[in-house]
């Protein structure tokens, strides 16, 4: 198998990723500060499937021998992080939204409370 | 002391006008609020044809969401003592007294009303297995975690004073919620008491404690007080 073709799958599989989060973030389905950091991964990725100086790097650090094995390990730590940051956003979410919820039901019954005691002489 | 009774309700549009009925003849000198969890069926207009305040929520938030949602409606109203009350009709009003009078008398914070008592067990009741095998796993694991051993954890007839449900309208767990709260009591320093109560069984609808979520309810169990106890304590007041 050619050495190319690992790469140029690399490249269109995270361009398709990239112009997909791209699309998403268009079409006001993904926020922009919430994929801001998915973007860059993908262009990291990108950059590491187009270049040698990054794994090149990695080989300075980890040794020749354990090339790959670095590189997965520092992209499954940053993934993880990925991962964690988007989980924490979703509680944070949550939390306001079951909050906003409640806080309708109360306004409701407020109001509902009001309208039955009927209007008031001024 | 004022006295509110909430009633978490999702499609208990059946089994609502006997409830408050017998709240009425029973225990007529409480206030009753009634927390419709986005049910799909009539339960909020039947609440409010019975002349009882409705907190209508737009979206379904489980048991504790509601809840909170009377908690809140509680600790905004200046209500002193709050007792939930389950809106399939299982839990007897004719039992209210005995969950709200040790903490008039000031012996207890929250008062459980248990079926499982060993003095006085609730023989009548006959509890499904799936709800059997949740509850003893989270008996168990509350007294591993605390030492506290109480014999009815899944049981939501529970009155609560003035500082518990204040406590509660801050923080409350989502799902299953009755046993993660009784570790969140203990930890905050609140005092715990069980009473015998003898309940019903359901008037009309379906139980939310499926055969499958009774099968997950001990890994949630375990999880929950995993994270109440790696969390950093909060103040009680």
């Amino acid at each position: 198998m050619n050495a190319m073709q690992p790469r140029t799958l690399g490249i269109l599989l995270t361009l398709l990723v990239l112009v997909h989060t791209l699309h998403l973030v268009r079409s006001n389905r993904l926020s922009a500060h919430l994929a801001i950091s998915w973007v860059v991964t993908e262009v990291a990725f990108l950059t590491l499937c187009i270049f040698d100086w990054p794994l090149a790097l990695v080989r300075s650090v980890f040794g020749a021998g354990n090339t790959l094995v670095g590189a997965l390990f520092l992209g499954v730590a940053w993934m993880a992080f990925l991962m964690l940051d988007s989980l924490t956003r979703i509680s944070a979410l949550t939390t306001k939204l079951k909050e906003v919820n409640q806080e309708l039901a109360l306004l409701r019954e407020c109001v509902d409370r009001k309208q039955a005691d009927g209007p008031r002489d001024p | 002391m004022k006295v509110l009774l909430i009633i978490p309700a999702h499609n208990e549009a059946d089994s609502l006008p006997s409830l408050i009925r017998d709240i009425r003849s029973c225990a007529a000198h409480y206030d009753v609020v009634v927390v419709d969890d986005a049910s799909t069926d009539d339960t909020a207009r039947v609440a409010q044809q019975l002349g009882v305040p409705v907190l209508r929520l737009a979206a379904n938030l489980g048991i504790g969401g509601a809840v909170q949602t009377g908690f809140k409606y509680a600790e905004r109203n200046n209500y002193d003592i709050a007792v939930q009350v389950d809106g399939d009709g299982q839990h007897d009003p004719a039992w209210l007294e005995t969950l709200i009078q040790p903490i008039r008398q000031g012996e207890a914070d929250c008062v459980i009303g248990s079926r499982y008592t060993h003095a006085a067990p609730d023989v009548a009741y006959k509890t499904p297995f799936p709800r059997r095998v949740g509850m003893y796993c989270s008996t168990g694991v509350l007294f591993l975690a605390t030492g506290l051993h109480v014999t009815d954890t899944t049981s939501g007839f529970r009155a609560l004073a003035r500082p518990v449900l204040e406590y509660f309208a801050r923080s409350y767990p989502v799902d299953h919620p009755e046993a993660e709260t009784l570790l969140m009591l203990h930890r905050a320093g609140f005092r715990i008491l069980e009473v015998p109560v003898r309940m019903r069984g359901r008037t009309s609808g379906e139980s939310l404690f499926t055969f499958t979520k009774a099968c997950l309810y001990p890994l949630r169990v375990v999880i929950g007080f995993a994270g109440l106890l790696f969390q950093r304590r909060r103040p009680a007041r």
